[in-house]
């Protein structure tokens, strides 16, 4: 390809790129169609890109150039000149008074730790280990869905799966309660229950409250694989088994789904007995 | 006429001449693989633009507000001021999509281009002596990249990065003796918070880029003094660069490969959507979707917790998680191989003097063959935080997946870094005899007791 | 002698004016491009910023042809039905179904699964079973009266037509102490917030966001919802097909299992590619791999178009 040639490519990329960026401008302004937008944005700025590769490619002769290193390492006579500045200048500021020095120390150090404490604020008021122990559960709270209506025994028939929260604590303002408390109620059939001695009685009718918390990682655990009575957390997969009371089965996860003891009133609401037994979400060093 | 007057204009008030004569005619290598960095450097030049032009529009609050928009199926519905933002920005705000997404698109370029970076640098011994400062502050801002990619992702409060956030709780909290005390520290208290999205904001827009230009902008200068490394060739020697001039021939290379950053991401941002948070929703703390993966230069870490043992240490009544192996102690270990192999290297190779001619990477089959086998183990556990997606599309079971990567994460790296090893030794072999280089072997002679000799070999190179 | 002043229609100060100059006109012809575009449209006839594309709403709901309304033809002749069902029962069904639809060691009863269950697995075709070998349950779960663990059966296309269809679940009702009615399932347009919200609480754990579907663990799979008709959603959440739970009436109302199929059925029509293509909803994974390869890898291609190789030779100099 001809010299003549080539400039005339370099020119029609970058009339390409004028064009296209004026295209852009018109496209911001009218449809702002993202596609459309972006297509002309890749074409100005490929197009610019293009034409300077090969302008520095064809238009300009190659050339290589060599460039002197230099030493780095200035010599010991220059590093003992360095040194001997700054520990001449260090002898006349302390001389003798090495014990002075110390005092400034102490004094630099204390200041300097004084001045984080403000940081302190960043933790919250309460930097209480038993706000990781509790929920809003209590003996008696009722359960209720997300949308604050109370959950009837016979709402749920066997395979039924639903995500409950203690009545009263429920809304935008518990928002942040809410993640905590959340916990999944399931039906089962009574004759499967394989649970603990002194769960028994924490499952009535076959219906199963447990922990939407992953004690894995904290993901909550919204997978129940109703017939085979199991709750599958989707972050890391840590699988749970219903019937023997939230034990792990796979995955992760060291520890079960801390069950919630309820019961059934005679209205047919369903009321927890009391807070979890323990705290609920992933295991930290505080927990024995 | 204008240069001759900017020139004098400068030197007049800072003494510039010099300086400036000796810049422009810097030299930097010609090789493709030195522009490696550049294209990070790029990647983050778009990332402030963009993200200067989103930070005028998103909320950093995380109160809820009822958002009202074009996106039907969210109208009316109550979700954190932040995520309404994001909305606004994608659906209210000329061109805010795009902007957006590149900005997106920009973050993972940013990481990969590191990766790769780092890479070409590991691999080729230029982290040595002059240059070890330089891979401190380089590994460090691989951590800072990742970590402002997390705060940024995590910022529109969906329920995806609300997921991954809650996951960074758990993992904080599951430091020994101070994890409980550092998660209520970073994050305002137990989870969630209502100032984490703030504190992210702050974090992603004023602290981390602080931290990253910063660096960037020594790490730039500490090339700029010691010049660049460069390969052997015909001309170069350990006293000197052999390349193109900073001016004109670099400039103009240099802003071919900056205009086609912003091309290729301006290509990514308009036609493959990113983090569509319009479909994940907003985040409420109770439900996530499947499947739920972070960002791809954190996935090696959620990959890790799937697939690292359910193992909690129960110690005096107190507890270490089974999220502290995966999630604090490995990667804790990696980083600390990385940040020191400057030294492991030179304790290994005893090699103290100053390099200014790169290594091939077969020139040192045995650091070619760790290389590999800490990549080949990274991108097996990265693939193994996909393992649910994988059995989707596969028909296996996730359980089973699970237990293969467990065993690849080991034999994986094994395998591949040994195969590296060997091909390093014999690409050497057959490129040095090439080269009219031998591989030069000291042999101490000694006369022993019997009349013999004794014949005693170090292998060095040349 | 030639004067030292440039001449007026050359050098510096002439082509800094005619760059002011066409910078200026190209100003100019910019803002009447832009009012005469947004002139062209009604609607921005107010602000020629303010954003035209249309409301990202369901308007294209009822697309595909699937109709808002159930329209499954009613058979009146119940006897012949009955007649033609257990023929059809008796070729099909009974070798795994046994006699009268107790059940056998390989498959379970029919005896309450009447109406939608019926309706629901042949017209999904996920029965008759195309593996008829899988069919060895689990011995460690218990076999319940209306699913099938043993295998994960996916939606293909039915064996039987409606009429047939009709005429199995005759025969299936008729040998029934209970069975639960075929749902009637109304798309409307109105309840696709309220259906955004019932999907997220209930269905998103598992199927997705974007109803793509993932897996559930094991052999099981959340099936993508793209090819349900509404009917069929409605019948899979009142069922529980396979493993998936069960939602009776008292949890999801007939109206909310409108607005849920109101949204899947918008998510199966509008494809949320408003920034180019979803890559299948795969999420960060897809992402990355995009970025990191293509982006990244263009990028490569680049910089060794601009560089040279490590013999120093650029990339089209040949020796």
């Amino acid at each position: 390809m001809s010299y003549a040639k080539k400039e005339l490519v370099v020119a029609a990329l970058l009339t390409a790129t004028i064009v296209c960026a004026v295209a852009f401008a018109y496209v911001y302004a009218t449809s702002a169609d993202t596609q459309l937008a972006a297509a002309l944005l890749t074409v100005a700025f490929g197009g610019l890109a293009a034409a300077l590769v090969v302008w520095e490619h064809e238009l300009m002769p190659r050339k290589v150039t060599i460039e002197d290193r230099g030493s780095l390492p200035s010599g010991a006579d220059k590093n003992d000149a360095a040194s001997d500045e700054f520990l001449r200048g260090a002898d006349e500021t302390v001389g003798r008074r090495w014990w002075l020095v110390r005092v400034f120390a102490g004094a630099l150090g204390t200041l300097g730790i004084a001045v984080l404490f403000p940081l302190r604020s960043l933790a919250p008021t309460f930097a209480n280990i038993s706000d990781l122990t509790h929920t809003s559960w209590r003996r008696g709270s009722r359960l209720v869905r997300a949308d604050g209506t109370l959950v009837r025994a016979d709402d749920l028939d066997v395979n039924s799966v639903v995500t409950v929260f203690p009545e009263g604590h429920v809304g935008p303002q518990y928002a942040n309660d809410m993640a905590n408390d959340a916990t999944v109620l399931v039906r089962v059939p009574a004759a499967e229950l394989h649970l603990p001695p002194e769960r028994v009685g924490w499952a009535p009718q076959g219906l199963l409250a447990f922990s939407k918390v992953c004690t894995h990682a904290g993901c909550p655990v919204g997978l129940y694989r109703a017939a085979a009575r199991q709750l599958f957390c989707p972050c890391h997969q840590s699988t749970f088994d219903v019937l023997t009371g939230g034990n792990r089965i796979f995955g992760p996860a060291a520890r079960g789904l801390p069950q919630l003891p309820i019961r059934i009133d005679p209205d047919g609401t369903i009321a927890a007995l009391s807070d979890y037994p323990e705290p609920i979400g992933p295991g930290y060093w505080e927990r024995a | 006429m204008i240069v001759r007057r900017g020139v004098k204009f400068l030197d007049d008030r800072l003494g510039s001449s010099a300086f400036i004569k000796a810049a422009l005619h810097k030299v930097f290598p010609d090789h493709w693989s030195f522009m490696l960095g550049e294209i990070c450097l790029y990647a983050f030049i778009v990332l402030l633009l963009t993200g200067s032009y989103l930070a005028f529009f998103f909320n950093d609050s995380s109160a809820p507000v009822v958002y009202h928009g074009p996106y039907a199926s969210l109208d009316g519905r109550s979700v954190p001021a932040s995520f309404a933002s994001v909305m606004n920005i994608s659906f209210s705000t000329h061109l805010g999509l795009l902007i957006r997404q590149m900005h997106h698109w920009g973050a993972l370029v940013f990481a990969g281009a590191i990766i790769f970076h780092m890479m070409r640098i590991f691999f080729t011994g230029a982290f040595r002596k002059p240059r070890e400062m330089n891979w401190t502050i380089g590994v460090t801002l691989l951590l800072l990249a990742m970590g402002e990619g997390f705060c940024g992702y995590s910022l529109p409060g969906d329920l995806l990065s609300g997921a991954g956030i809650r996951i960074a709780y758990s993992v904080a909290e599951s430091i020994p003796l101070v994890g409980t005390w550092l998660a209520f520290f970073f994050f305002g208290g137990k989870f969630p918070t209502d100032v984490t999205t703030q504190r992210l904001f702050i974090l992603h827009v004023w602290i981390l880029p602080l931290a990253l230009a910063g660096l960037i902008a020594l790490h730039l200068g500490m090339i700029w003094r010691q010049h660049h490394t460069q390969f052997r060739g015909p001309k170069a020697t350990e006293q000197n660069v052999v390349g193109s001039s900073l001016w004109p021939r670099y400039t103009i290379k240099s802003l071919a490969l900056f205009s086609a950053t912003i091309g290729v991401l301006a290509l990514l941002g308009g036609f493959f959507t990113i983090n569509p948070i319009y479909v994940y929703g907003p985040f409420d703390g109770w439900t996530v979707a499947s499947p739920a993966q972070p960002d791809w230069y954190v996935a090696w870490l959620d990959g890790a917790l799937r697939i690292g043992p359910a193992l909690a240490l129960h110690l005096w009544g107190h507890t270490v998680p089974p999220a502290f192996w995966s999630g604090i102690l490995m990667p804790l270990v990696l980083f600390t191989g990385l940040f020191a192999w400057p030294e492991i290297e030179r304790a290994i190779t005893g090699d103290n003097r100053e390099h200014n001619l790169d290594d091939m990477p077969y020139d040192k089959p045995w650091r070619l063959g760790l290389g590999v086998a800490v990549l080949t183990f990274g991108t097996v556990i990265g693939f193994a935080g996909s393992d649910d997606i994988q059995a989707k599309l596969f028909h296996i079971d996730v359980e089973v997946l699970m237990y293969v990567y467990r065993f690849l994460s080991v034999l994986a790296p094994l395998i591949f870094g040994l195969i590296a090893v060997g091909i390093g030794y014999e690409l050497r072999a057959r490129f040095e005899s090439a080269a009219g280089r031998e591989h030069i072997r000291r042999a101490t002679i000694r006369r022993n007791t019997q009349g013999g000799y004794d014949e005693e070999r170090k292998a060095e190179p040349t | 002698m030639k004067s030292a002043r440039p001449n007026q229609h050359n050098g510096m100060a002439a082509v800094r004016r005619r760059g002011l100059r066409g910078a200026l006109a190209a100003v100019v012809a910019l803002l009447l491009l832009g009012q005469a575009g947004s002139v062209a449209r009604a609607e921005d006839a107010t602000h020629w910023l303010t954003p035209s594309r249309p409301a990202i709403g369901p308007g294209l709901l009822f697309e595909t042809g699937i109709p808002a309304q159930d329209e499954s033809p009613v058979f009146r002749d119940q006897a012949q039905l009955l007649r033609e069902g257990n023929d059809l029962y008796g070729t099909h069904c009974a070798s795994c179904h046994g006699v009268s639809a107790l059940g056998t060691r390989g498959a379970p009863s029919l005896q309450s699964s009447g109406g939608a269950v019926v309706d629901f697995y042949l017209s999904t075709g996920r029965m008759p079973l195309a593996d008829k070998a899988a069919v060895s349950p689990n011995p460690a779960y218990p076999i319940a009266a209306d699913m099938m663990l043993g295998t994960q059966a996916y939606h293909t296309l039915p064996l039987f037509d409606a009429r047939q269809s009709a005429a199995i679940d005759a025969y299936v009702t008729s040998r029934a102490a209970q069975s639960i009615p075929i749902p009637i399932v109304n798309l409307d347009s109105t309840k696709l917030q309220r259906g955004r919200l019932l999907y997220e609480d209930n269905c998103e754990a598992c199927h997705g966001a974007a109803a793509e579907g993932a897996t559930a663990g094991r052999q099981w799979t959340a099936l993508p919802l793209d090819r349900a008709t509404p009917t069929q959603l409605g019948e899979a959440v009142r069922i529980g097909p396979g493993v998936m739970p069960r939602f009776t009436s008292r949890q999801l109302s007939d109206d909310d299992v409108d607005a849920i199929a109101t949204y899947v059925r918008f998510l199966a029509t509008n494809s949320q590619s408003y920034g180019g293509t979803v890559m299948g909803y795969l999420g960060p994974i897809s992402e990355g791999a995009v970025g990191a390869f293509i982006g990244v890898g263009f990028l490569f291609w680049v910089i060794y178009f601009t560089g040279t190789r490590a013999d120093g030779r650029r990339f089209n100099e040949i020796d």
